[in-house]
């Protein structure tokens, strides 16, 4: 197992370096000059010139590519950003945490209320829950997360003044955005529980198991939640990357200054270093939420932990 | 006994209604004393806006650079424009010159400190203006020939350009900051800053939330200051709510006591509301379009088709559609807000909207049917499309062309990637807009539409220095870019403020543009 999970880390260099390849690739031939947009609209010619050189933007693409390479990951510096001289790096270490707690809270909204969802409506297939469970995934599917996050804020901030409408604090902050943003994860999980459920609900064992006696509550949570968990936590991981992509819009919405609105307030000025670093973090933390998940995989399915262990001894008795 | 009742009633109220109206003569007397006086100190308040400061450094251009509350309490320049739009003392006590504003012999207070204690000399200005030319990120320095301290306090800075209104900007974009300050911090004071301001900045997150704090140590007699610097709140936090319904919310639940720059759409809701007031101000910059110089376009040479064109555009409808009403129609291409700006054009004909008059304009025209291109920002759309309709009533074929505000700023400049150009524009002065909008030696494609019309050119440089600024040449250069239609000033929106009627404003203190200081209000 650990072989395993070091020879995964192992991988995570050259999945992070084509990410860093590709977003610096995608903003040198991106239209738009970051030095007019520096210097603003009155800069002179020679201003601006002189600016791009300062950047360094009169190199050629291989010269940028490969001092950006170096400078991030043999030197670690990950400079200032260009429009506003704050140091990524300190951008970073405020920002990512609030929008880790945003998508931690929110990933747990959507597997906390989605898989109970699906499960009612697995075990009640075709009965009023599962269809009720299912429009209500619908309904969350469909509506516009930012349309139901206005929706929220003026119901519980405006008219029951029950929780704050925007800015940062304490957790109290996050519920509204969380909420807002986990309603289309909460159908996606509902749909997929619900799918998973009852794919294993008609398998054999199950059919022994309640032949046996054990008790039906038992029979779902021990013999099938178990069972129908690797397709969702498979879910869990694609949508957690989903969630840290999409937390720029509920961040604007709620005005918390979070990895989203920092990216994207950065496409726009075309501040590169911001851009490219920023986009690297979240590689990072999607790849080892990835790696969080096939590790799960080993906790929930005994057969692919014997897999990974087995794999590591036919590579030792080769040798 | 009824009887007795009632006349004790009748008699008590009416002793109370004496002794009242006594007081209320009392206090209408000596009713500005009394507001002075009275006027608490300990107020804190909430002012919430779309836009905030990024970055707290003194070299950096904001997009809220304009927000009059911090534009006030973050950095203190050498001078301040007052109420009345006339250069008054700030760190710098007086100055003059002896060449007709070629040089300025500026001198500083003898006393200024900064939060840290330490003490401001002319070289510390001196310092920063060379500073800033250098990383050319203050790109109003660019007419900054030479700068050096004469004395300890006094300094002299030489323009390469006696362009109207380049010592006013000078003066006002020079921050007063201790070099000593700045280079013990080393980080270019991005998160937090050492400043002589009458508030001290206690916290901040970039983009999200400012707090300031008043000092107890500030260095100058408040009864030195303009209105628009006394320091009369205790606490302000700044709060950045980019979402416009948000920021509306904001003021209701009551996080934000203030909401500057407000959007109209979310501006109507507090129209008329009791618990609010909504304060109308002057905006610096216009909606305009700016037509093609580019010498292959169509509109280029063709005169008539760009005064078809600016007939065919109905500014009332615009001002409703896009401003909800927030908003005025322009009568020049510069706003109103531009120093030089003649009172004169507010009464003139300026390309009403009209028809048979766009249609008759469009006859003279060569427009043969083609389809002209419209360059605009995604921000600008319910305008381009309001044009493009306006334009297809009278037979001119418009095609949007929209971007990402970055991608426009790339090409803006080039006259031959569009017909039309719709943007926003100030300028504090006139001169300053003509020359960055119509000045054929600006940039090497010509003007910044790519036009090369010289004989414009010279009449701008002329009307543009601080003798030439009369108002003879003033009409001049603007009755021609009329005539020619090279641009054209659709409306200018209203810079709308909110604020909750708890807070208890005794005293309405607006800046230049009648925009209000909420730091400097009387509570």
């Amino acid at each position: 197992m650990l072989r395993y999970f070091l020879k995964r880390l192992l991988w995570m260099i050259p999945i992070i370096l084509a990410v860093a390849i590709v977003v610096f690739t995608l903003m040198t031939f991106c239209p738009g000059d970051p030095a007019e947009i520096i210097l603003g609209s009155e800069a002179t010619d020679e201003a601006l010139e002189a600016k791009r050189v300062e950047l360094g933007l009169r190199d050629p693409y291989f010269v940028r590519l490969a001092r950006y390479l170096s400078d991030t990951f043999i030197h670690f510096e990950l400079g200032t950003a260009w429009k506003t001289g704050i140091p990524i790096a300190d951008s970073i270490k405020e920002r990512l945490p609030r929008t880790m707690l945003l998508s931690g809270i929110t990933l747990f909204l959507s597997f906390g209320i989605g898989v109970p969802l699906g499960v009612i409506a697995a075990v009640n297939q075709n009965r009023w829950q599962d269809s009720l469970c299912m429009i209500l995934a619908l309904i969350g599917v469909s509506m516009p997360n930012f349309w139901l996050a206005l929706l929220l804020v003026i119901l519980f901030a405006v008219k029951l003044k029950w929780l704050p409408a925007l800015g940062i604090g304490g957790v109290k902050y996050y519920i509204l955005p969380a909420i807002s943003s986990s309603s289309m994860h909460i159908a996606s999980s509902a749909r997929q529980s619900r799918s998973s459920m009852l794919d294993v609900i008609r398998s054999d064992y199950i059919t022994t198991a309640r032949a046996k006696g054990v008790p039906e509550n038992q029979v779902i949570t021990k013999h099938a939640l178990k069972n129908a968990l690797i397709p969702i936590i498979t879910m869990m991981g694609t949508q957690f990357g989903k969630m840290l992509g999409g937390a720029m819009i509920i961040e604007t919405i709620f005005s918390i200054p979070g990895m989203g609105t920092l990216i994207i307030t950065a496409v726009n000025n075309r501040d590169y270093p911001v851009v490219q670093t920023g986009s690297i973090f979240l590689a990072i933390v999607f790849s080892f939420s990835m790696l969080l998940v096939d590790m799960l995989y080993a906790l929930v399915d005994p057969r692919i932990k014997a897999q990974y262990q087995r794999k590591g001894k036919m590579k030792r008795r080769a040798k | 006994m009824k009887k007795i009742a009632v006349i004790l009633l009748v008699t008590i109220m009416a002793l109370a209604f004496v002794s009242c109206s006594k007081k209320a003569e009392t206090s209408s007397a000596s009713s500005e004393a009394s507001v002075q006086a009275s006027a608490r100190k300990d107020v804190e308040i909430n002012v919430g806006g779309p836009t905030g400061w990024d970055t707290l450094s003194p070299f950096r251009t904001n997009v809220g650079n304009n927000i009059p509350v911090l534009s006030t309490i973050v950095y203190e320049s050498l001078g301040y424009l007052d109420g009345s739009n006339k250069l008054v003392s700030w760190c710098a006590k007086e100055w003059k010159t002896t060449d007709n504003g070629v040089s300025y012999d500026i001198t500083l207070y003898d006393y200024i400190t900064d939060s840290a204690g330490n003490k401001i000399t002319a070289s510390d200005v001196v310092w920063f203006v060379k500073e800033a030319c250098a990383k050319a990120l203050k790109p109003n320095f660019k007419y900054v020939d030479s700068v050096e301290a004469t004395g300890e306090y006094t300094l002299k800075v030489k323009f390469n350009y006696t362009l109207v209104g380049v010592f006013e900007t000078f003066m006002i974009d020079t921050f007063v900051v201790s070099q000593a300050a700045y280079e013990k911090q080393g980080d270019d004071f991005v998160n937090s800053c050492v400043t002589t301001s009458a508030y001290k900045c206690t916290s901040f997150v970039s983009g999200a939330t400012a707090r300031f704090e008043r000092r107890d140590d500030y260095w100058q007699d408040l009864s030195l200051l303009p209105a628009q610097l006394q320091p009369n709140v205790k606490v302000c936090t700044f709060h950045t709510i980019p979402e416009a319904a948000q920021l509306g919310i904001a003021l209701e639940t009551g996080v934000v006591d203030f909401a500057v720059q407000f959007q109209p759409s979310t501006a109507v809701q507090f129209e008329g509301n009791s618990d609010f007031t909504l304060e109308r101000g002057e905006s610096r910059n216009g909606m305009q379009i700016f037509f093609s110089g580019a010498e292959e376009k169509a509109v280029a040479n063709d005169k008539y088709l760009r005064q078809a064109i600016c007939y065919s555009i109905n500014n009332a409808l615009m001002i409703n559609a896009a401003l909800e009403g927030y908003g005025d129609e322009m009568h020049d291409s510069a706003s109103t807000y531009a120093l030089g700006y003649q009172d004169s054009w507010r009464t003139e004909e300026y390309y009403p909207y009209s028809v048979e008059k766009a249609k008759a304009a469009l006859a003279k025209s060569n427009y043969n049917g083609q389809e002209l291109v419209l360059l605009g920002s995604s921000n600008t759309k319910t305008v381009a499309e309001i044009i493009q309709n306006c334009a297809a009533a009278v037979g001119i074929k418009i095609k949007l062309n929209l971007m990402q505000t970055a991608m426009v700023t790339a090409i803006r400049l080039d006259g031959t990637q569009y017909d039309m150009f719709i943007n926003q524009v100030g300028g504090f002065t006139l001169a300053n807009h003509w020359n960055t909008r119509y000045d054929a030696r600006a940039y090497k494609s010509g003007d910044a539409t790519s036009r090369k019309d010289m004989v414009l050119a010279d009449m701008i440089a002329e009307a543009s220095t601080v003798n030439g600024f009369t108002t003879e040449n003033i009409n001049k250069v603007h009755n021609y870019i009329k005539e020619e239609a090279y641009g054209y000033g659709m409306y200018q929106p209203q810079q709308l403020t909110v604020w909750s009627n708890k807070l208890g404003i005794k005293t309405v203190v607006d800046d230049n543009i009648k925009s209000v200081v909420p730091t400097a209000c009387v509570y």
